[in-house]
């Protein structure tokens, strides 16, 4: 999973490298080229969702098969909302968008862990982990808390559509519109 | 719970804890509850400058003596001065050291753990509280969002209005608790109060860092 998401990590690199729009963001951001080998890990993935956070934006709160997470992080006031599709037939998550006011980890952190649920189960994203988001982003101590806030948005999340589909108890219903398999988000 | 301001030893009133002690033009009588919670911004911004100007380790060590033993206890008072006013003019961060200093706990607030544990509390109280909780955070993103939106600055001028005018209710109440009930028993209410001040002030952050077509993000 790690893998791939160095992958696309790399691709949107290169892509983020002839895109105009850049805006502010800290000093070490201005040099379009990170090559200071030393902390090259740590920034390329940081600022790569920050600059270019996946999975921003929404999806419908009340489709019962959507659910919205929905969350703070009081010490530093920022806040988060994610939310999960899942699919039907498969359990699995398939898509999954985000928005998050804060500051650069925070929004990395959202946005990798977006990347990280699609085509899970809930029972995997559940088990996600803020220490393992912060050791992927290599981010400092300091910013551990950014990283809780993508792993509570994900619970919340889950919670939301469980205790949605909970009161509406469907049975496979004929509501379900889903066609093929989600799990194509993986690819 | 550090205490890093018993490291000053040169002022009159030794160990000071209290960030509102060193200002007693704004809080003659040693900060709230015996003063008012809402300061004057721009009292305390005049109380800091005569005091650095004072206090400045470039000033002392240029007019008296070269290096003195007493020199770096100075430049140590001087940044003790620049910390406390950066606590004291913000309205979150004031009450946050209020807290701490009188708190059977000495709780504080500005710790994630510490401010959740509160709100996970906050919101298992009842679902209305719970839902109240959700608005706020929700009113957060509103903001946000119309941040995102906006195209030149005037499109703020509402929003960043409505922010103050949220500060200025919030600054209130806690005044209110503050006078009306001390010794505080209802500890909890007022933290609370303290985090809805601190997701406004962030809102306020974003709206004085906002420029045209910049992302909306956030420095802390």
């Amino acid at each position: 999973m790690f893998r791939s998401v160095l992958r696309t990590s790399a691709i949107q690199a290169s892509r983020s490298a002839s895109r105009p729009i850049i805006g502010r963001v800290g000093p070490a951001i201005s040099a379009p080229v990170f090559n200071v080998s030393s902390v090259r890990s740590y920034h390329e993935k940081v600022l790569d969702h920050y600059q270019n956070p996946r999975n921003v934006g929404t999806l419908n709160k009340n489709d019962i098969n959507v659910g919205t997470g929905l969350v703070g992080a009081p010490a530093c006031g920022d806040v988060m909302r994610l939310q999960i599709q899942v699919d039907e037939e498969t359990g699995t998550i398939k898509d999954v968008k985000f928005k998050t006011f804060g500051c650069g980890s925070a929004i990395a952190s959202s946005s990798y862990v977006t990347e990280l649920v699609k085509g899970k189960t809930l029972e995997e994203a559940l088990k996600i982990k803020n220490t393992a988001i912060a050791k992927e982003l290599s981010l400092p101590p300091v910013k551990l808390h950014c990283s809780m806030l993508a792993e509570d948005a994900i619970k919340s999340a889950v919670k939301d559509y469980r205790a949605k589909r909970l009161v509406k108890k469907p049975t496979l219903g004929p509501e379900s519109e889903v066609a093929a398999s989600g799990s194509s988000a993986t690819a | 719970m550090s205490r890093p301001l018993h490291v000053i030893h040169l002022l009159p009133l030794d160990p000071v804890k209290s960030f509102f002690q060193l200002f007693p033009k704004t809080f003659p009588e040693g900060g709230p509850p015996q003063d008012s919670f809402m300061t004057s911004p721009k009292a305390l911004r005049r109380e800091y400058r005569v005091l650095q100007s004072e206090n400045h380790p470039d000033i002392l060590i240029g007019s008296s003596a070269l290096n003195k033993a007493g020199s770096s206890g100075d430049a140590s008072f001087s940044s003790i001065i620049n910390r406390a006013y950066t606590t004291l003019r913000n309205p979150y961060s004031r009450i946050a050291h209020l807290i701490q200093l009188y708190h059977p706990q000495e709780l504080d607030i500005t710790q994630d753990d510490t401010a959740k544990e509160l709100i996970a509390k906050f919101q298992s109280q009842s679902p209305e509280s719970s839902l109240e909780y959700k608005e706020m955070l929700l009113m957060v993103l509103e903001a946000h969002e119309s941040l995102e939106m906006a195209e030149q600055e005037s499109e703020l001028e509402d929003l960043s209005a409505e922010n103050d005018e949220r500060i200025k209710e919030s600054e209130k109440t806690i005044d209110a608790i503050i006078q009306n009930h001390w010794p505080i028993t209802d500890w909890d209410a007022l933290m609370m109060e303290a985090i809805r001040l601190k997701y406004w002030v962030n809102i306020q952050n974003g709206i004085k860092e906002w420029e045209p077509g910049k992302p909306v993000h956030l420095t802390h």
